[in-house]
């Protein structure tokens, strides 16, 4: 089986029970959606690319803070319970605190918009800034390549 | 241009400005911190779509779809002439629209593919989940895992990972589960 043209991009959209990825195709970045069973693609061609747009939420943060509230109220609770109970709170409440921390450590959160003259586009696997940043400045120069002029702001 | 740039959270018009990558400024509408790059293709203008010539002497070659309008390539699929409006160029190829939309299920045009099936994450599955949740099915699901396996080898597989490590892993597990209840049933019918 021959080898793939594509080489991947940073990032990684998760769902439940999917996966979003970005390729580099040469002259077309591939958004891929991976299922259980199946692959969806969507091409966007380098030189349609008019836009691409980063906006700063809160998501993550939320979520970080609202995951280590939960681990701090186990733990807290795990001291006015019984002894075996109180070892798989206080288990539940590190496990917690860690998937909290490792929210908050990744950086602040975003929703990145790629934008062509038919449509917009969000890249779902781009979902923290430091990651949708690092790809832009992958981007970047191959878009003005495609297009043949630098991008302004 | 069709539409004007807009913020991806409250969609407020952006005026064509954006901020830099890595000194995001504000949203002037929700306050969201907005950055990115505008490209040249934003400020082209939409290209006009082509349109088709009429047929000006008997010996032009009319086009299969709208025989009045001059033929100007053959569709490099099916052969069939193609007039300005129905010629598909891709990479360089020339391919008509009843190409496009028929001629993909064979696979023939990677870069048309919408999507595709993994055989090998199908086969996986049936290889490891029955082992997880209820094992007795696999005297069933690991046959049909090996099938699955031999069945999409041949299949177009991932445009972006089409390695083979998941039919070979599939394979493997599956003729594993069909040594083990083989094992198992002659184990049974000896002891008789």
């Amino acid at each position: 089986m021959a080898a793939t043209p594509y080489k991947k991009f940073p990032g990684r959209g998760r769902g439940l029970m999917n996966a979003a990825t970005l390729w580099d195709g040469g002259d077309h970045l591939l958004m891929v959606e991976a299922h259980l069973v199946s692959e969806s693609y969507r091409r966007f061609y380098y030189k349609d690319i008019q836009a691409i747009v980063i906006c700063q939420t809160q998501t993550g943060f939320i979520t970080g803070i609202v995951t280590a509230m939960l681990g701090l109220i186990m733990g807290a609770s795990a001291f006015f319970t019984p002894t075996v109970l109180s070892y798989l709170l206080g288990t539940i409440a590190v496990l917690f605190l860690i998937i909290g921390g490792l929210i908050l450590v990744q950086g602040p959160t975003c929703r990145c918009m790629l934008r062509t003259a038919v449509q917009t586009q969000e890249l779902t696997s781009l979902s923290h800034v430091r990651k949708a940043l690092k790809v832009l400045r992958q981007l970047q120069p191959k878009i003005e390549a495609a297009q043949e002029e630098p991008a302004t702001r | 241009m069709t539409e004007t740039l807009t913020c991806p959270k409250c969609a407020a018009t952006l005026n064509d400005e954006l901020a830099a990558p890595g000194a995001p400024q504000p949203c002037r509408s929700c306050n969201r911190p907005l950055e990115g790059l505008i490209f040249p293709a934003y400020h082209r203008p939409a290209a006009s779509g082509k349109t088709a010539e009429a047929l000006v002497a008997a010996e032009d070659a009319g086009c299969f779809y709208h025989p009045q309008s001059r033929a100007q390539a053959p569709c490099d699929v099916c052969g069939r002439f193609l007039c300005a409006l129905c010629d598909v160029e891709l990479h360089g190829r020339h391919i008509c629209p009843s190409c496009v939309g028929t001629k993909n299920p064979k696979r023939q045009m990677a870069e048309l593919d919408g999507g595709r099936i993994l055989y090998g994450g199908i086969a996986i599955m049936l290889a490891i989940v029955p082992l997880l949740f209820f094992w007795p099915i696999s005297i069933i699901t690991g046959p049909i895992a090996i099938f699955f396996s031999l069945y999409g080898w041949r299949k177009p597989r991932s445009l972006v990972r089409p390695g083979s490590a998941r039919f070979i892993v599939a394979i493997a597990l599956g003729l594993i589960q069909v040594a083990v209840w083989v094992l198992a049933i002659t184990g049974v019918f000896k002891s008789l």
